[in-house]
């Protein structure tokens, strides 16, 4: 299997052609896995011939590992759609959110739910993710969510339970460095201390994105709306991050609002940059 | 504290049914509202969540949206959305009941028109994300005895759909494309009071799905192969349709076009 290094960007439709034509000079790309379940489709065809050029990274969104019944038949039902496209697809990682999108085995929310962070919902998770990674057969990774509500019984702390699941489960971490800021902003905690707490081997990626700040009953929620650039505080955070966890993989997303590539090639460049007067590099070029 | 699966529940709950209010949300109680309501918080999901489905309604009914407008359209996919809650964690599936909501809902059931103009739309989406098809195999068609032609049972492509309309909504379709819409020349009359009963072909080639219009026999024609029925049977059926229609050129012009993929004999 090929192995992924650098900083990459998430592909979006609107970029589709240019990937064709010009073949951007980037590592890897991220894919939305649910844009692709059909073979048949347009945007599927597409991938085919991008797919040639670039590995991919397949991401989630529909797994719902937090949903509380490990049997969700909706979420049984996608399970197997994803399997059938990763298969196909054959990306160098995979990834989904901590979060639910399913309930009482019926319904399904098209948005990532935000998760109690309790001992039942940790026993839940972990069941799911073991269930996940044993019918694809493979390792998947964790991304830490963006909350803008916490539970009043929520006694783990984010890091603490995402943590254990990479203990218990064998999973990986995709640590979304704007999510930690977005969440350290809305529940109150230091970013910093969020990276600290984070084991370092299991952190196979990370994500970078903008985020928006919206005004509710006259308190700042922040949100994160992938339709920004990155901002200085959360490229301070990448920066801490990449001095901690080394240079993973990296992915630049954008999903609203998909400006011109060489606003995210930009984006990518700076990423870049920080990866290389990280102290990271520094030692290893000392 | 309330279960995990209680606690979805009321979430979910909480941002599909409507509109929210200190007394109708679900959560009040498991959430910390130290600097935002319940329903503030709730009303964060709800939009968020409320705006994914719509995303994909635009995506799967945009003639619906440009011939009712925009504002009206995310009125009516509000209120198709409280009465039909997604059960798919593919958003591809979602909006099949939509041609029948406009039926029924009291501001659209009078544009008589407009389901089934919904109807071509989700016959459109369908088509354009199903498998591909392989092509016949020629050599092996010719080999079939012909004592066995008769039980023949011929295959259509994945992409086919059909459908029948009382009101040209082939045309509407077109007349809402872009390019028809960028093009001040392009403007038709359609007459929606006549009754003639179209038929379609929709089939997808390559990545564009193409929506033909077919006459009654080639429409059962083609509604006999889907239902899987013997070469003998379609002959029979077709035959009452039109006497003077040669089969033979209608299956020959379709293994051309694609929509006939390939064969079984029963």
């Amino acid at each position: 299997m090929q192995n992924v290094q650098g900083v990459g960007i998430g592909l979006r439709h609107r970029h589709f052609q240019e990937f064709i034509e010009q073949k951007p000079d980037l590592p890897w790309l991220e894919i939305h896995t649910e844009n692709f379940i059909s073979s048949g489709s347009t945007s599927s065809k597409y991938l085919d011939i991008i797919r040639q050029d670039y590995p991919l990274s397949a991401h989630c969104v529909g797994l719902s590992l937090g949903s509380a019944s490990v049997s969700c038949p909706v979420r049984e039902l996608h399970l197997q759609k994803l399997k059938a496209t990763i298969d196909r697809l054959e990306p160098v990682l995979v990834s989904d959110h901590l979060s639910w999108s399913a309930s009482d085995g019926v319904h399904y929310l098209p948005d990532l739910l935000p998760i109690p962070y309790t001992q039942e919902a940790l026993n839940i998770v972990t069941e799911n993710i073991n269930r996940v990674q044993d019918v694809l057969q493979r390792q998947i990774l964790i991304e830490n969510p963006s909350n803008y509500l916490s539970y009043i019984d929520s006694p783990i702390p984010e890091w603490e339970f995402i943590s254990l699941l990479a203990k218990s489960t064998g999973c990986g971490i995709l640590l979304d460095v704007n999510n930690v800021y977005v969440n350290a902003n809305n529940h109150g905690f230091d970013p910093f201390h969020y990276l600290k707490q984070i084991p370092v081997e299991p952190v196979k990626e990370m994500h970078l994105a903008g985020y928006a700040v919206n005004n509710v009953e006259g308190k700042d929620v922040y949100i994160d709306t992938h339709g920004h650039k990155v901002v200085d505080n959360v490229w301070d955070l990448y920066q801490k991050a990449v001095d901690r966890f080394g240079p993973v993989p990296t992915i630049i997303e954008w999903d609203s609002e998909v400006p011109d590539l060489s606003v995210l090639m930009k984006e990518k460049h700076k990423a870049d940059a920080i990866v290389t007067n990280s102290d990271w590099y520094k030692l290893k070029n000392k | 504290m309330t279960n995990l699966a209680d606690l979805q529940k009321n979430f979910i709950h909480d941002c599909l049914s409507g509109k929210l209010t200190d007394d109708t949300v679900l959560l009040q109680n498991d959430v910390n509202t130290e600097f935002i309501s319940a329903k503030g918080l709730m009303g964060i999901y709800q939009q968020s969540s409320i705006a994914n489905i719509m995303h994909s309604m635009k995506l799967t009914y945009p003639v619906i949206e440009k011939l009712v407008g925009h504002d009206f359209f995310n009125g009516t996919c509000r209120q198709f959305i409280r009465l039909h809650w997604p059960i798919t964690a593919n958003m591809d599936d979602y909006g099949f009941e939509f041609a029948n909501f406009l039926e029924e809902f009291k501001h659209t059931r009078q544009i008589t028109y407009l389901s089934d103009v919904a109807r071509l739309e989700w016959l459109f989406h369908q088509s354009s994300l199903a498998d591909d098809s392989i092509t016949i195999d020629w050599l092996r068609l010719s080999q079939v005895p012909a004592d066995d032609a008769l039980a023949l049972k011929f295959v259509l492509a994945p992409s086919v759909r059909l459908f029948s309309s009382s009101f040209p909504v082939n045309d509407i379709w077109q007349m809402n494309q872009e390019c028809s819409l960028d093009d001040p020349n392009s403007s038709v009359n359609i007459n929606l009071e006549s009754s003639q009963k179209v038929s379609l072909l929709l089939f997808r080639k390559h990545l564009k799905v193409d929506i033909l219009v077919v006459t009654p026999e080639e429409f059962a024609l083609l509604e006999l192969l889907m239902n899987k029925q013997t070469l003998a049977n379609a002959i029979e059926v077709v035959a009452t349709v039109n006497d003077t229609c040669s089969l033979d050129d209608l299956i020959q012009k379709y293994i051309e076009l694609g929509v006939i993929c390939g064969f079984t004999v029963e």
